[in-house]
């Protein structure tokens, strides 16, 4: 099946599981706001894997549910802390990226440490329910993205993968 | 020499009402665990004014088109149609944001305003619902003058121009202007100031950096600066009941989250850039803490091993060779008279 030319130059995994790497090889950030998106990506590990604020981040993630939904929440609500925090300063225009980076920092971490074995699936709704998050924080109601995407028959869509397993 | 701390009175108003005085059932050893990231979280959940709100999506959505092609990426590998329809709409479109550019257009034979709820009818959107009321009415020009093209966004003046590809249009948020069909660009400087896409300087201070919409106004203390005060009562004022509800349960997880994001909000007003550029080369920091939790769990696996084993077949973590010859050191080394007596 044909590809497009963004699915063409689009990093691919390895493997089977999505990395952080090429997650973070598919954001493309312009020159301008390249510094505030690293500020926040950094600012958020801080928040995440700091002395002070670890444990929290911890007790997050060993709460009960779907994976992702506590990916989605937690990351979503860290990206709305620093905007607050930063006085309404942070471009909005990082904070999807930024959050994008973040939560596959978290699933990179949840591997590495062997306290969940999140999978691709797992990755997918977080991230989805973070961007639904934000938007959704920012005024556009769940329906209202949703009538958005309906716009795009699944035609449109290339056919997925087989899931190979995490 | 003793070395004493003492808190200050809002970490200790803080503390009481985890430990509450007079309360002898109370606190951690009776159960009672609050939750400092619900407070964390909570204390995000702002409430932007219209006009806010309406810049900031516009800007949030711009930000997609950054990341469209690692959503597409995702959705693509996990099967989510979701994820790849969001990532493919912000890559064609060269981002959401510039959706919302053309509200006022037909694009995607649906008004996006509509779409997004900023309609002539909006209500919530401040001082941009003239604008956008204006524009909603002119929207419904004759389609051949949307066509016209313009002096700002000319190489995109319509939907359709934008078509499949995937370029980037020029004139996205660049200089005020109008829109293909008369309409007010929603970038302009009464909606997205400039500083809303400028990388943030590093003479930005945490409470005096552009704000979202205004100039160089005074930003008032945050809400995590008023808790850190203790001013609780200005503190929910200022972000809404709701949100603070949890605070209010919970002052010792909003404590926890002053001290932490204290020091993040310096980091993110560019007062620590040496700061930021030694982490940023330390890229073994999450790492190390993922080792650390191995690490601990570890040692729990091998104690909660150990108590299941019977006492002869406890794991110490090492091995012993009891056939070992281990060379006695008395029996080799002579003594000092002996060592010293000639052969």
């Amino acid at each position: 099946m044909a590809t497009g030319i963004i699915q063409d130059k689009m990093g691919r995994p390895n493997g089977a599981e999505i990395s952080t790497e090429d997650v973070s090889k598919n954001i493309k950030m312009p020159p301008e706001l390249q510094k505030a998106y690293d500020r926040t990506v950094i600012a958020g590990m801080k928040v995440m894997f700091s002395k002070e604020s670890h444990r929290v981040m911890l007790a997050e993630i060993q709460k009960p549910g779907p994976l992702g939904d506590r990916l989605g929440k937690g990351i979503s609500g860290l990206m709305l802390l620093l905007f607050k925090e930063s006085n309404k300063t942070m471009p909005p225009s990082v904070m999807i990226p930024a959050g994008v980076k973040l939560l596959m920092e978290a699933v990179d971490f949840l591997r590495k440490s062997g306290l969940e074995k999140p999978t691709n699936a797992d990755i997918a709704s977080g991230i989805q329910l973070m961007i639904t998050t934000l938007l959704q924080k920012f005024g556009v109601a769940p329906d209202k993205l949703a009538q958005l995407l309906d716009q795009y028959s699944n035609q449109n869509i290339p056919a997925a993968p087989q899931p190979t397993g995490a | 020499m003793i070395k004493k701390t003492y808190l200050s009175r809002s970490q200790t108003r803080a503390m009481l009402s985890e430990h509450p005085i007079g309360d002898p059932t109370g606190g951690p050893a009776y159960g009672e665990k609050n939750d400092p990231i619900s407070a964390a979280i909570s204390i995000g959940t702002m409430f932007l004014t219209g006009t806010e709100v309406l810049a900031g999506t516009a800007s949030l959505m711009e930000g997609l088109s950054f990341a469209g092609a690692a959503v597409s990426l995702i959705g693509n590998v996990s099967g989510n149609k979701d994820l790849m329809k969001l990532g493919m709409a912000a890559n064609i479109v060269g981002g959401l944001g510039q959706f919302a550019e053309y509200t006022m257009g037909e694009t995607f034979g649906k008004s996006m305003g509509e779409t997004f709820g900023y309609g002539a009818n909006a209500t919530n959107a401040g001082s941009a619902t003239q604008a956008l009321g204006q524009s909603a009415v002119q929207s419904q020009a004759p389609v051949q003058q949307a066509a016209a093209p313009s002096p700002v966004n000319a190489p995109s003046a319509t939907p359709q121009a934008l078509g499949p590809s995937n370029a980037p249009v020029p004139g996205l948020n660049t200089a005020p202007g109008g829109m293909p069909n008369g309409i007010p660009n929603m970038t302009d400087s009464v909606l997205v100031p400039s500083s809303v896409n400028q990388p943030w300087s590093p003479n930005a201070g945490t409470m005096g950096g552009p704000t979202l919409l205004g100039g160089p106004t005074p930003a008032p203390p945050g809400i995590i600066d008023q808790i850190k005060a203790g001013n609780y009562g200005q503190a929910i004022s200022q972000a809404g009941t709701n949100a603070m509800d949890a605070l209010k349960n919970n002052p010792t997880g909003a404590y926890v989250a002053a001290q932490t994001i204290g020091g993040v909000a310096n980091w993110l007003s560019g007062k620590t850039d040496a700061e930021l550029d030694a982490l940023k080369a330390n890229t073994g920091y999450a790492n190390a803490k993922a080792q650390e939790v191995q690490a601990a769990l570890d040692r729990e696996k091998a104690r909660r091993a150990n108590l299941n084993a019977s006492y002869g077949s406890v794991n110490a973590g090492f091995t012993v060779n009891p056939n070992a010859v281990v060379q006695q050191p008395w029996a080799q080394q002579p003594g000092l008279i002996a060592g010293a007596r000639p052969a």
